[in-house]
This record gives structure tokens, C-alpha cells and sequence, in this order.
């Protein structure tokens, strides 16, 4: 009974602090709304000029072959001097530039133009040179299939499961989400017991007859309430009603699964606020374990793409488990036969971070 | 004589803002190291980490047609060591999907059982590529890399030399061999220098209203202006150590030359660090709380700095919404500056716009930190 009161003060000091609860809501529902819908890795509008030498039927023909959502076709140019203001600028992706020669050299079956690409922009760049290579290797084997009669043609189906227009919103949605969670289980837990140590409450809970263990257990019951609850309204709220982001597995699940997602970053939040003593060193505490944290998850960067011991580091990332079974169950749809191993994964990295923290605190209390 | 003393005083109450917070930070002995072995520690994490391109992507493959020509298709795949990474063959699509569910591969090639006859009888042969779709932009770059190697091996059986055929010449126009690292670590500077200085000035002011010294401040006879610049001024010169410390790690550890105007730099970075801190600052003066000071500069500095600032996606394909937002962040116009200095060469006419932008955003949030901040208690 007195420790659900407890947590029914943390729970009333949590929203009486309005700044706070501003922002926390905000991480929950604007925060992931604009993260989800503003950005977009994938290539879409890329903006690019063509400097046309040659302006044939074909040059045109081969230029209308790039169209949106992928490109933005913005005009042609006509001075090779333009190009480099125009990346300079930002203003394009890339610039093509088809020869003079172009349509007579076609009649050959020779197909000769060059691009410009802005090398600042290097992941766009990269994929801009992949997806207007091969529309135009597909142009030429048109062309030369016309010409040549005996051709053997291979096409190329492609089928890209769970998201098949590769739509970034998915992702993204879900890596911010998982995010603010993060952030959120990191800094909350740790801020609230240095506070009270700041504001001298601990001298007082000494003297009475609560313990300081169950002090603490009800801040952390508070935190993971205000969290899932949280999490809850994202999901259904922005996820699935504003950002149509198809939810297909079990809710409920989702939910244990942060909640043991919790338990083992709490675990680390408690460490935080064992070593720490002002709330200086909790924001740079924080900082200093969420980078690595998201970093080594691959919520930002796809994992092949790592250094090899990166790659072998994500094991250590909670957030890794959580990642990789929270997409399962959301955007799989997958249920508890496959997720059971990565609770379990969780469970097991944050028992001892927890036995850590609670142990380290009443050290140091 | 009269306006000597004044002035004198006014330099000795912003000296003495500025002692007290150094004092403050010696002596805690946590704090003075850790303030500046964060900035040190994303460096290098992200420096060596944040490859954006896709390699050694893990496959499987489902022959239905076991003939030599699939196989030699196949072979294809596997021999480009570089890009694909061969995990074994499959027996049935549901066993790719399987796969893909357990994140041990990223796509699955299936060749039908009449692969090679319909390519004997110059018919249009179907490859089928189930790609895993979690990851939208690694999907795309699998789409692109599967379908240049069918497309080439398409012209290879039909005997069409590529190489005095088809010629594409691509040149990345500021960064030759389009190297990611260039631009990855340089672009540091933008998020590295908006995020820490934002932090650690959020908590210059709140942290006095939380302990309740802040009255000090109400009663004693320092004019406003005197006490937030004072602040402001520590946590830039803190900055200052950081920027030259990251500086000097992408000059040598990464080995990315610094082609631009070296005291012009200096003296942007200088604004941009004045913007960020006043960001700090801004929070500090109207919160009320150090925690809500942390998330609430979390969420006003973090995501901007990565996702609008032009470090993961280009400003100019951004969507509308995106494409406004990234104007209205500060990150956005040093990040221009970055890259003019690393990869682009100085254009002296877009670098004083960018700079100019800057200082309005200077003026604008101190101006806006000056009227908020209130000698008594609201």
C-alpha cells in the first residue's frame, strides 16, 4: 500500500512538471511524426539537369525515362561552366550530359553520355548512379532488342517484403520511437534519484520508516508506466492512425517486449545515477551511453555497412534486441515463437546491469 | 575617464560569472573530465562507424532450374565478393522468407525451372529477388546492385560487348572516388558542435534556480546582459577546446584535408558555436527544471542536427515540409559551410551568406534569452 503510493506521488510529480510532460508527450507524437515523414533515405525527387549537346528525339526520349517519385527533372542547361555553380549550389543531384554523337552513335547500338554528380550528397549520389544506370542499360536493351531479333531477355522481379514501395516512413517511425525510448529510460530514472539527493529528500527518507531501495523501485514503477503509456499512444496514435504504418503483430506483445527493454536500460540508468552527482554529469552520462546505444543498434546505419568489430560490438547494444524483435512484431508481424529468444537476450544483459545499479546506489546513498 | 570605469565594471562582472563557472567546473572532478571526452568519444564512433554504403550484403538462392547457365548466373553473385556475401542455397521460397524473418540474410534470388529453355527459345526469362524490406534504404541499394548484375549478364549471353557499347561515365564532381568518410566526418562538426554546447549551456542557468543560488543573481547589481553573456561565454570556450580537438582528430586520425579558408572557419565556427550555446541558453532561461532542460534540448537539438542538417539526407530532395524545416535549423547553413571547406572549395559570396544567416540566428536567440530572462521570481 505505501509503495503504490509512492509511485502515485512520482506519477503526480511527473505531471505537475509541465515543461516535462510537454516534452515527453511531444517525443511521443511530433517528435516521431516529423522524424517519420520529413525524411526520406531512399532516392526520391532527386533534382537533375541535362546539358544536352546532342538535342535529338532520342536525348529527350532517354531523359523522359527518369521520372518522379525518383527524379525531378528541372530543365536543361546550356554552358558546361553552369555545372559546377549548380552543384556548388545544391541545387542538383546530378547532371547529365549527353554528346553530340548521341542518337548517331545509337544507330550503332552504341550508347555513350556521361553524369556529373554532386559528391557532397554521397549516399544520393550513390544511389542516383545505381537507378539511372540500370533504367538506362534497360533503355539500350529495349533499343537493342528492336534492332536485333534473336535476344534473350531476363526480367527482373522484384518483391520487397513487409514494405513493398520501400517507403522510409516505416522505418524511420519505428527507429525514432525506439529512440525517444532510449533517451527517455535513460535520463528519466537517473535525473529523478539525483534530484532527490540534490534537494537533500534522502536525508529525510533515512530518518523515516520507508527504505530507500523501495523509494527507488517506485520511481522505476512510475517511469516504466509513464513510458509504456507513452509508447502506447505512439503507436496507435501516430504510427498506425497519422503515418498509415501497417501494425501487424500482437500490441500486447510489443509491450512486454519494451518493458524488457526498459528493465535492462534502467539497469544502466541506475549506474548513471550511482556514479553521478549533478545533473551536469547525468546529461553527459547520458549522452555518453545512448550514442554507442543507437549507434551499434544499426537503427541508423545498416549493419553489413559497419567495421567488423562493430558489427561484433551490437551484441552488447540492448537496443539491437530490441530493434530487431520490435520490427518483427510491428512490421512482421511475427509472435512470441520468434521473440521469446530476444526477451530472453534482454533479460539476460540487464539482470546484472541492474543488480549493478541498485547495488552501486545504495552504496553511494 | 567616466566611461572607462564603467566599462571596467562591466568586464569585471562578466569575468566574474565566468570564474565562478570555471571554479565550479574544476572542482568537479567528474564533470571537467567527461565535458570533454563526449565530443572526443563521438568522433570517434561516428567517425569510423557511420558508413552509409551497403557491402557484403548476405544472400541465399532457390535454382529450381540446376542448370549451367543458372549456375553461372549464380556464380556471378558469389564471386563479387565485395558486395554480396553467399550464405547457402534454399530449398523453397518459405525457407528464404524464414531466413529473412531471422535477419541471416537480405534477399533471395529464385530461378525458375524454365530459366535456361526460355532464354534458348529468345524468350524473356523471369528471376524473381525477395528482398528484405525492414531497412527501406539498404533495399533499394540491394534493388540496384541485383538488377546492374542481371542487366550485364543479360548482355553477356546475347553477346553484346558492354565495355565499347554501353558507356556511362560517372564522375563525382568534389569528391572523386566518393568517399563517405569525407563527408561523414567532417559533417561531425555541425552535429557534434550544435549538440554539446546546446547541453551544457541548459544547464547553466536552471541548475542556479534548482539549488536556489540564482537569488544571488536577483538581489546583487550585475545587469542581465552581463550575467547571460558571462555564462555564454564559459560554455563557448569550452567549445572552443572541443572544436579544436575535433579539429585536429579529422585533420590526422582520418586523414581528410581541410582544403578551405582556415581563418574564415575559425570565425564561423565561432558564430555557430555562439548559436548553439545561446539554444542552451534560451531553454535554461525558461524552464524550470535541469531534467526537463535535458529533454528539452534533446529533442530541440538532436534530431535537427542529424536528420536536417544535410548530414544523412541532402537538403535538396527533401520533401517540401523537410525542405522548410532544414532552412529554419542553423545546422543546415553550417553544414554548407563544412563542405565548402572540406569537399567543395571556397565560394566567397555563399560563404558570407551562410555566416550572415548565422549571426541573425545569433542575434535572434540572445536577443530572445535577454527578454525572457527575468531578474525575479515568476
Amino acid at each position: 500500500m505505501k509503495f503504490l503510493y509512492l509511485v502515485k506521488k512520482e506519477l503526480l510529480l511527473f505531471v505537475r512538471n509541465k515543461g516535462l510532460l510537454l516534452f515527453v508527450l511531444y517525443l511521443f507524437t511530433g517528435d516521431i511524426y516529423i522524424a517519420a515523414n520529413g525524411i526520406d533515405l531512399s532516392l526520391k525527387h532527386a533534382k537533375f539537369y541535362t546539358l544536352d549537346y546532342d538535342m535529338s528525339y532520342e536525348s529527350r526520349d532517354i531523359v523522359s525515362k527518369l521520372v518522379p517519385p525518383w527524379f525531378d527533372f528541372k530543365g536543361y542547361i546550356t554552358d558546361s561552366k553552369e555545372i559546377e555553380s549548380y552543384l556548388m549550389r545544391d541545387k542538383a543531384v546530378g547532371i547529365i550530359v549527353i554528346p553530340e554523337d548521341f542518337s548517331e552513335k545509337l544507330k550503332e547500338n552504341k550508347l555513350d553520355l556521361a553524369f556529373f554528380l554532386n559528391g557532397a550528397d554521397a549516399s544520393t549520389g550513390y544511389l542516383f548512379a545505381g537507378y539511372t544506370g540500370s533504367i538506362i542499360t534497360d533503355y539500350y536493351l529495349e533499343k537493342v532488342k528492336n534492332y536485333q531479333r534473336n535476344f534473350s531477355k531476363i526480367d527482373l522481379r522484384n518483391r520487397v517484403l513487409y514494405n513493398p514501395n520501400t517507403e522510409s516512413k516505416y522505418f524511420l517511425g519505428l527507429s525514432e520511437l525506439f529512440s525517444v525510448i532510449t533517451l527517455l529510460v535513460l535520463i528519466l530514472p537517473a535525473a529523478s534519484i539525483i534530484r532527490e539527493k540534490d534537494e537533500g529528500n534522502i536525508e529525510m527518507i533515512l530518518i523515516s520508516p520507508l527504505s530507500i531501495r523501495k523509494l527507488i523501485a517506485a520511481k522505476l514503477v512510475a517511469m516504466t508506466i509513464i513510458i509504456l503509456l507513452g509508447t502506447t499512444i505512439s503507436v496507435n496514435l501516430i504510427l498506425k492512425t497519422v503515418l498509415h504504418i501497417p501494425v501487424r503483430g500482437n500490441q500486447l506483445l510489443f509491450l512486454i517486449l519494451t518493458a524488457g527493454y526498459i528493465f535492462t536500460t534502467m539497469g544502466l540508468s541506475l549506474f548513471i545515477a550511482s556514479i553521478s552527482s549533478n545533473m551536469l554529469q547525468v546529461s553527459q552520462l547520458a549522452i555518453l551511453f545512448l550514442l554507442p546505444i543507437l549507434f551499434l543498434s544499426g537503427s541508423w546505419t545498416p549493419y553489413e555497412s559497419m567495421p567488423l568489430i562493430f558489427q561484433k560490438l551490437t551484441y552488447l547494444s540492448p537496443l539491437k534486441y530490441y530493434l530487431d524483435a520490435g520490427y518483427a512484431i510491428i512490421i512482421k508481424g511475427l509472435d512470441f515463437s520468434f521473440v521469446w529468444f530476444y526477451i530472453l537476450m534482454m533479460f539476460l544483459m540487464g539482470l546484472p546491469l541492474f543488480i549493478f545499479g541498485t547495488f552501486f546506489i545504495n552504496k553511494k546513498l | 575617464m567616466f566611461l572607462s570605469t564603467t566599462q571596467n565594471k562591466f568586464l569585471k562582472k562578466i569575468k566574474a560569472i565566468y570564474l565562478k563557472e570555471l571554479k565550479e567546473l574544476k572542482r568537479d572532478k567528474i564533470s571537467r573530465i567527461i565535458v570533454f571526452v563526449v565530443p572526443f568519444v563521438m568522433m570517434i564512433i561516428f567517425g569510423y562507424g557511420m558508413a552509409l554504403d551497403v557491402k557484403h550484403i548476405p544472400f541465399t538462392v532457390l535454382d529450381e532450374d540446376k542448370t549451367s547457365l543458372s549456375r553461372e548466373l549464380i556464380y556471378k553473385f558469389i564471386n563479387n565478393k565485395e558486395y554480396f556475401n553467399f550464405y547457402k542455397y534454399s530449398n523453397s521460397q518459405n525457407e528464404i522468407i524464414n531466413l529473412i524473418d531471422k535477419n541471416i540474410i537480405r534477399f533471395g534470388l529464385v530461378i525458375p525451372s524454365n530459366f535456361t529453355e526460355r532464354l534458348k527459345n529468345r524468350k524473356t526469362a523471369k528471376v524473381q529477388v525477395l528482398i528484405d524490406g525492414v531497412f527501406p534504404y539498404r533495399a533499394d541499394v540491394i534493388k540496384s546492385y541485383v538488377t546492374s548484375m542481371i542487366n550485364s549478364f543479360t548482355l553477356e549471353i546475347n553477346n553484346i560487348d558492354l565495355s565499347s557499347n554501353l558507356k556511362i561515365n560517372v564522375r563525382y564532381w568534389f569528391n572523386e572516388n566518393l568517399e563517405n568518410i569525407k563527408l561523414t566526418t567532417s559533417g561531425l562538426l555541425a552535429i557534434i558542435l550544435f549538440i554539446n554546447p546546446a547541453i551544457f549551456a541548459s544547464l547553466l542557468i536552471v541548475k542556479e534556480k534548482e539549488y536556489g543560488s540564482i537569488y544571488n543573481i536577483y538581489t546583487s547589481s550585475i545587469s542581465k546582459f552581463e550575467y547571460l553573456f558571462g555564462k555564454q561565454l564559459f560554455a563557448v570556450s569550452v567549445s572552443i577546446i572541443n572544436f579544436i580537438v575535433e579539429f585536429l582528430l579529422i585533420k590526422y586520425l582520418f586523414g581528410i584535408p581541410f582544403k578551405g579558408n582556415l581563418p574564415l572557419f575559425i570565425l564561423s565556427t565561432f558564430l555557430y558555436i555562439l548559436v548553439s550555446t545561446s539554444l542552451g541558453l534560451l531553454m535554461s532561461t525558461f524552464l524550470k527544471t535541469q531534467v526537463s532542460a535535458i529533454v528539452g534540448i534533446s529533442v530541440i537539438a538532436i534530431i535537427p542536427a542529424f536528420l536536417y542538417s544535410g548530414y544523412l539526407v541532402p537538403v535538396s530532395s527533401m520533401s517540401k515540409e523537410a525542405f522548410i524545416q532544414a532552412h529554419i535549423y542553423p545546422t543546415f547553413y553550417y553544414m554548407n559551410i563544412i563542405k565548402m571547406n572540406y569537399l567543395k572549395g571556397v565560394n566567397i559570396n555563399l560563404y558570407t551568406l551562410n555566416s550572415i544567416i548565422l549571426l541573425v540566428f545569433y542575434i535572434i536567440l540572445f536577443s530572445l534569452t535577454y527578454l525572457l530572462f527575468k531578474k525575479k521570481e515568476r
